[in-house]
């Protein structure tokens, strides 16, 4: 059975042409498909912005960690959720390949 | 519209047009609806009324019937619906919004809430103490100098409102006012003459909510707090999305916002007033307009 969640591999990319402003240090992104409107703070942004199809999942978690100083464990759990939430909402070039290695899981 | 010499033009946005129809007493209550809206010499587009029994109306656009079997009752009504309708499809790349627009000189407020949300009313009231008229119900932000420009359409007013306005204003009757069975549709210039505008800058964003028995009050929005409901207000964002968004941003970033709870009409209308500069009601005036 595929795993919904992104493998630590996987290398996410944000669709281009995705309208965004920026606004007090957050991130506007419209869903145009959608019709609803995403603000993404500081660090939701710092993910987002990582996601231009060069890194991986595990070394966007690595960066953010770097970054912010937060625990692994959360932000692996807090990059994941993101990563399901714009995965859901088409805002991803790619979806997600099926994740049946439990070593690669997140 | 009609005159001795044919039907006058009217043009709002980019749409010209003009109503005609063989009937005097309609002809006088359309000239009278319309009389808000920037006079053109020579319209692009005609509706023409025409009668099909003795109480019910048919309306051509160009030539082609667009809705038939109007009641009398509904025509005012259905003639600023079709109009809108218009006016809205071809926004000329403006960024339009389910919002209501005022001004205290240059000093503009969009008051931005979703229909039936009280914009129309709201709008009446500040009217009448002695605010400048730009729209009811379409909010237009010119790109990309983010000014508000005037959709002067006839305020859409239902019973109820004109009862909660009426300590506020005296009631126009006969020309001016067109009585369907729901709603009553005013022209602007008919609460207060001159007192259409045709842009103001933008310097306040206000997110009216309805909640009767309540005291009204302001609650200020940061900047990402207010984007969201602005974008949400938008008619049109997706036809140019980046522009839109990225001018949506700015007014945000520029101007303050705030929430507004509308509880008694005056105390609200007098929240707004000082928003734009303008002198708020007396405590006697408060309660004479009770």
């Amino acid at each position: 059975m595929s795993d919904p969640r992104p493998a630590e591999h996987f290398r996410p990319q944000i669709k281009e042409g995705l309208p965004q402003s920026e606004l007090e240090g957050a991130l506007a992104v419209y869903d145009v498909a959608g019709e609803q409107l995403m603000i993404l703070n500081a660090s939701a942004r710092s993910v987002w912005e990582c996601c231009d199809g060069t890194g991986t999942v595990g070394e966007i978690v690595s960066d953010i960690v770097d970054v912010f100083g937060v625990e692994a464990a959360t932000v692996r759990s807090q990059v994941v959720e993101l990563l399901i939430d714009w995965s859901g909402r088409g805002l991803l070039e790619q979806p997600f390949p099926g994740n049946n290695d439990a070593s690669g899981a997140s | 519209m009609t005159s001795a010499g044919g039907p006058i033009g009217r043009c709002v946005l980019g749409f010209s047009f003009a109503i005609s129809t063989g009937d005097e007493e309609l002809a006088a209550m359309v000239d009278a609806l319309f009389a808000d809206l920037p006079p053109v010499a020579e319209p692009e587009h005609l509706f023409a009324i025409t009668g099909v029994t003795d109480k019910e109306w048919s309306v051509q656009l160009d030539r082609s019937v667009v809705v038939d079997n109007v009641d009398h009752a509904m025509l005012a009504s259905t003639l600023v619906w079709l109009v809108n309708q218009r006016v809205v499809a071809h926004p000329g790349g403006r960024l339009l919004f389910h919002a209501a627009a005022v001004a205290h000189g240059d000093n503009g407020a969009l008051l931005a809430a979703p229909s039936g949300g009280g914009k129309s009313t709201l709008a009446a009231g500040l009217i009448s103490l002695g605010l400048s008229y730009l729209s009811d119900e379409v909010g237009v932000l010119e790109l990309p100098t983010l000014r508000l420009s005037a959709y002067p359409k006839p305020l859409s007013l239902g019973p109820g409102s004109l009862a909660v306005l009426e300590p506020l204003w005296a009631r126009p009757d006969g020309i001016g006012t067109s009585q369907g069975p729901s709603e009553h549709q005013v022209a602007a210039g008919s609460i207060r003459p001159a007192s259409v505008v045709a842009s103001a800058a933008p310097c306040v964003v206000i997110f009216p909510e309805g909640a009767p028995g309540s005291v009204s009050e302001l609650g200020r929005l940061s900047p990402v707090e207010a984007l969201p409901l602005l974008v949400k207000s938008a008619f049109n964002l997706a036809e140019r999305p980046q522009a839109h968004l990225d001018a949506c941003t700015a007014l945000c970033r520029s101007v303050p916002s705030y929430r507004l709870v509308v509880g008694d009409l005056a105390e609200a209308c007098s929240l707004v007033l000082g928003l734009v500069g303008y002198p708020t009601l007396s405590a006697g005036q408060l309660a004479r307009a009770r």
